[in-house]
């Protein structure tokens, strides 16, 4: 039984390895010279670099300009995360927890808009967006990804589960309704609050479908589609995509690294009840 | 502190269940009064009314003579203690006794001066830092009135606010809250469905029934003289027995058959009109008789259960007969089948489950009105 | 005790909060969301084409008539199909493989955990370029030197991304890498919300290892299970990202998928409202495996 454990930990851990050679070797080529990316992916030199050098990030600073794509991805991520969560939870209290006439309509929206997928409404969006003039703004990469019928949903959930007697108590005690929501809702929202900043950060961060479609310049770009743009840019050079790669996704795996309850919660919240 | 005064309160619940019905009340200044009464009877909705977190459907509701019918909590100056307590957990004990004068925009200093004082009445400045996620089931409840006393609120609301605690700690923060509340003479209404908390704590206790009040008054009143067979059968420990009877004149006098034993009272017309009558007895006001079964006046009872409670025994008996007539109303026929409760001292001979026994009253009987349950008669009967 | 207040008249401070705090968010769904959904049912039912000067006409469900009978759109379908068959179980069962062996107590269990997560927040784009650098042709790729060294030098290096019979399962081994840490996670939470009471009543009944896997372990990960299942499903239909970096479709028609031809019909070929047609059949399969999910998972009422 014991020897069994052992066996299978390390049978884990074995392919923990196997699985994560892909990250190793994005992380390994990016310190290699660009030649030799490819002619050493077939031996374990891939996983080590044997003579490491900053070279290759250095030409994609030179080659394109890779802070202006990270300040895009930043602002469009940021805007969406801040606004969503604001906008999100303030519904998703109201949905929960005030009386007012027209909630139960409002509600059956929300569940009803969770059906539809972000590729299902993508090509009459476009269609929208370029009649409304905004193609190659930020605005439309974050406005419609503000109001998000998932995190409403989340928020919803998470403050049907909270004890309405802290509420309660906050009026009997003096707040009106804001009050009670920043002094005694909010604090204990922690948790929810993460998990929707995490999901929104995550797709946002990721996306490529819809700035793809809306962007044509690199003024507004954001780092997925810059990435594809200089896969493609000649000379083809690998070392240098890497290095793209590594610098793409180094803020988020520093995030999860920071945050990783938060990441792993947003997994787990996501899924079934019970 | 400050009266309180209901005038005809009703809240019916938009899914049509009337949890109040054209209830009035009114709790003198500084009074502590207990309203009590089984699950579903509307005490928490009458509490939760007078707090401001639900709209009564009829009625008024006046804090010091204010009309505060309309007006939302932060505006009535009440304090409420929940029966989870409601700490809010992300505040240490310090922040959750600041909570409601931070609110109120006291300053800061008057509010670290009432915070020490409240702590220091609660016996909680070791406690300050603490966050409620630390603290024993007692400790919080004692926080819990801190933070509705920090205030000085004209009206102190308590939701059961003992119910979450194990039995010793229950009784022991009984007297102290009781004591607290003499000490700082706050207006208090505190419901509980524990008829021993109203018995011990009220200056005034309120039973109320599927949102009706069932009787008003002293402790000692209610247990003594209660108005209707649901209060008597609801306070007490055992409450009061009911059984089934007649009572007919007999001579010059009447008599009284219960589950065939007749028990004759003194010469007069009958104290209620003739016919059938709920008889209730107190389980202390039964006792053995001297002849055992079989003896005419004794009430001959089967012994079902034994509880030894060493400073007395309580004994469970059924009653022989048949099921009341459909003619019963509710509040009697609920009793059916008459398990029938004896207080014994411990030092008398205890009968063993199974045995029959002859039992006779040694104290006063109440007659009740079969059908709506109200309180005809109280007598004395020889046997 | 008392009841619980369920909606009941409204105070008027709630009333007004209950409004004005929801407005952003139903503004910004019905302007974002229901809106060009909608939009999507009526373009699909015109022949809108961008930049021409006619105006579009109405033309009934020819654009699903024609889509029937195109092939690009056929091939998508399947592929997708394919896609799904082939990503839900391997993925799913090697998410249940690493849950099971992430349920039990060993050194290095917690980073083990954050370390099969990493890949779920690496951008999809980023991971399909990533492979398309492993999956390079002859014996000096990775995936194919691995391969080889794994099959003693039984294995023949190939052009992955360029084979027909290979492209699609590269592309859909990208995503399973991609994805399986959150189905992972998501089943891990399931392992751990099973009582362990269960598991000894299990054992004082005299089941072993296997018995308790099949009648406590698997009827407790019933709803987890059923999630993972489906939300892949779902996840197979939406694919479009790593087409588009990895194959382009190709080559032929090896890994075009219904959102790949969407966005071609509408923005390569300029038929708008066949690419709207597109998606609404896509959105009609994905509402037809979210139903199924909520049918299944049978979620708590929650029109309170």
């Amino acid at each position: 039984m014991r020897g069994g454990r052992a066996l299978a930990a390390l049978a884990l851990w074995a392919f923990a390895l196997v699985y994560l050679a892909p990250v190793a070797f994005m992380v390994v080529g990016s310190l290699k010279p660009d030649e030799r990316v490819l002619t050493e992916a077939g031996s374990l030199a891939a996983l080590w670099p044997a003579e490491a050098s900053l070279q290759n990030f250095r030409d994609v600073l030179r080659r394109v300009d890779f802070p202006r794509y990270l300040l895009n991805s930043l602002w469009i991520t940021g805007a969406t995360v801040a606004l969503g969560l604001v906008v999100n939870g303030l519904a998703g209290y109201a949905l929960a927890r005030l009386r007012w006439r027209g909630r139960r309509a409002a509600l059956a929206l929300v569940l009803a808009l969770l059906v539809i997928p972000f590729e299902a409404i993508a090509v009459p969006l476009f269609y929208l967006v370029s009649l409304l003039g905004w193609r190659d703004t930020y605005t439309v990469q974050i406005l419609p990804f503000v109001a998000n019928a998932f995190a409403v949903y989340l928020f919803y959930s998470f403050f049907l589960d909270l004890p309405r007697e802290l509420e309660e108590a906050a009026r009997v005690d003096g707040a009106g309704v804001l009050r009670t929501f920043c002094s005694v809702v909010l604090p204990n929202a922690r948790p929810v609050l993460a998990t929707v900043a995490v999901t929104t950060f995550l797709f946002q961060w990721g996306s490529f479908l819809w700035p793809l479609l809306v962007t044509t310049g690199e003024a507004v770009r954001p780092l997925p589609v810059a990435l594809a743009a200089f896969q493609t840019l000649p000379p083809r050079q690998w070392g240098d995509i890497l290095a793209f790669g590594v610098m793409m996704v180094a803020p988020v795996v520093l995030l999860y690294l920071l945050f990783q309850p938060a990441f792993l919660r947003g997994a787990r919240l996501a899924g079934p009840k019970g | 502190m400050a009266t309180l005064e209901l005038q005809g309160l009703s809240k019916r619940y938009p899914d049509g269940t009337l949890a109040l019905e054209g209830l009035d009340l009114a709790v003198g200044e500084g009074e502590l009064l207990v309203l009590v009464g089984p699950s579903g009877c509307g005490k928490s909705t009458l509490l939760r009314l007078v707090a401001g977190l639900e709209v009564p459907t009829a009625g008024r509701i006046r804090i010091g003579g204010r009309d505060v019918t309309g007006l939302p909590p932060q505006a009535r100056d009440v304090a409420m203690v929940f029966q989870n307590y409601a700490l809010y957990p992300h505040l240490s004990v310090a922040g959750n006794l600041e909570f409601p004068l931070r609110m109120r925009r006291v300053p800061r200093r008057e509010r670290r001066r009432r915070v020490a004082e409240v702590a220091a009445l609660l016996g909680l400045e070791a406690l300050l830092g603490r966050r409620p996620a630390e603290l024993s089931g007692g400790q919080r409840q004692r926080v819990a009135m801190g933070r509705a006393l920090v205030r000085r609120p004209a009206l102190l609301l308590l939701d059961e606010p003992l119910s979450n605690l194990d039995a010793r700690l229950r009784v022991q923060l009984r007297a102290e809250l009781a004591a607290l509340q003499r000490r700082m003479g706050v207006t208090t209404v505190h419901v509980t469905h524990d008829q021993a908390e109203a018995m011990t704590m009220g200056h005034r206790v309120a039973v109320l029934r599927a949102g009706r009040l069932e009787q008003l008054g002293p402790p000692e009143a209610l247990y003594r003289e209660p108005a209707t067979a649901f209060v008597a059968a609801f306070l007490g420990s055992p409450g009061m027995n009911l059984l089934p009877g007649r009572l007919h004149r007999e001579g010059r006098g009447w008599a009284l058959e219960v589950a065939g034993a007749r028990w004759s009272g003194e010469e007069g017309p009958p104290p209620a009109p003739e016919g059938a009558v709920a008889v209730g007895v107190r389980p202390e006001h039964l006792h053995l008789a001297r002849g055992g079964p079989g003896s005419p006046a004794g009430l001959t009872l089967t012994v079902a259960a034994v509880e030894r409670l060493g400073h007395e025994i309580l004994l469970h008996a059924l009653a022989p007969g048949e099921a009341p007539a459909q003619a019963w109303g509710e509040a009697v026929r609920g009793a059916w089948p008459p398990t029938v409760a004896l207080r014994l001292p411990a030092r008398e001979r205890t009968p063993a489950p199974g045995d029959r026994v002859a039992v006779r009253p040694a104290g006063p009987l109440h007659l009740f009105d079969p059908l709506g349950g109200r309180r005809l008669a109280m007598v004395d009967a020889t046997v | 005790m008392g009841r619980r207040p369920g909606a009941s008249e409204p105070f008027s401070e709630e009333a007004r909060a209950g409004r004005w705090l929801t407005a952003p968010a139903l503004a910004g769904l019905l302007l974002f969301a229901l809106l060009p959904f909608l939009g999507a049912v009526a373009l699909s039912l015109t022949d809108l084409r961008l930049g021409s000067p006619r105006p579009p006409a109405f033309v009934g469900l020819e654009q699903y008539q024609r889509l029937l009978e195109d092939p690009a759109f056929l091939a998508a379908l399947g592929n997708n199909l394919l896609f799904a068959l082939g990503v839900v179980p391997v993925q799913t069962g090697l998410a249940l493989l690493l849950a099971l062996g992430l349920n039990r107590r060993f050194p290095g269990q917690m980073a083990l955990r954050t370390l099969l997560f990493l890949p779920v927040v690496f951008p999809m784009a980023l991971v399909a370029v990533m492979w398309t650098v492993l999956y390079a042709p002859g014996p000096g790729g990775a995936v194919n030197a691995f391969l080889e060294a794994v099959t003693f030098g039984l294995w023949e290096p190939r052009d992955f991304l360029r084979d027909p019979a290979w492209a699609l399962p590269a592309v859909m081994l990208t995503s399973v890498w991609q994805g399986v840490g959150f189905q992972m996670v998501v089943l891990l939470a399931g392992l751990q919300a099973i009582p362990r009471e269960l598991y000894e009543a299990a054992r004082v009944d005299g089941a072993g290892p296997w018995r308790q896997f099949l009648h406590v372990t698997l009827p407790g990960l019933r709803n987890p299970l059923l999630f993972v299942v489906l939300v892949t499903a779902i996840l197979a239909f939406r694919v479009f990202d790593q087409i588009q970096i990895m194959t382009q479709g190709g080559p032929g028609q090896a890994t075009t998928t219904l959102m790949y031809e969407a966005v071609r019909a509408a923005f390569v070929r300029q038929q708008l409202a066949q690419g709207a047609a597109i998606s609404v059949v896509l959105f009609l399969l994905v509402l037809g495996l979210t139903l199924l999910q909520r049918r299944l998972l049978r979620q708590r009422q929650v029109l309170a």
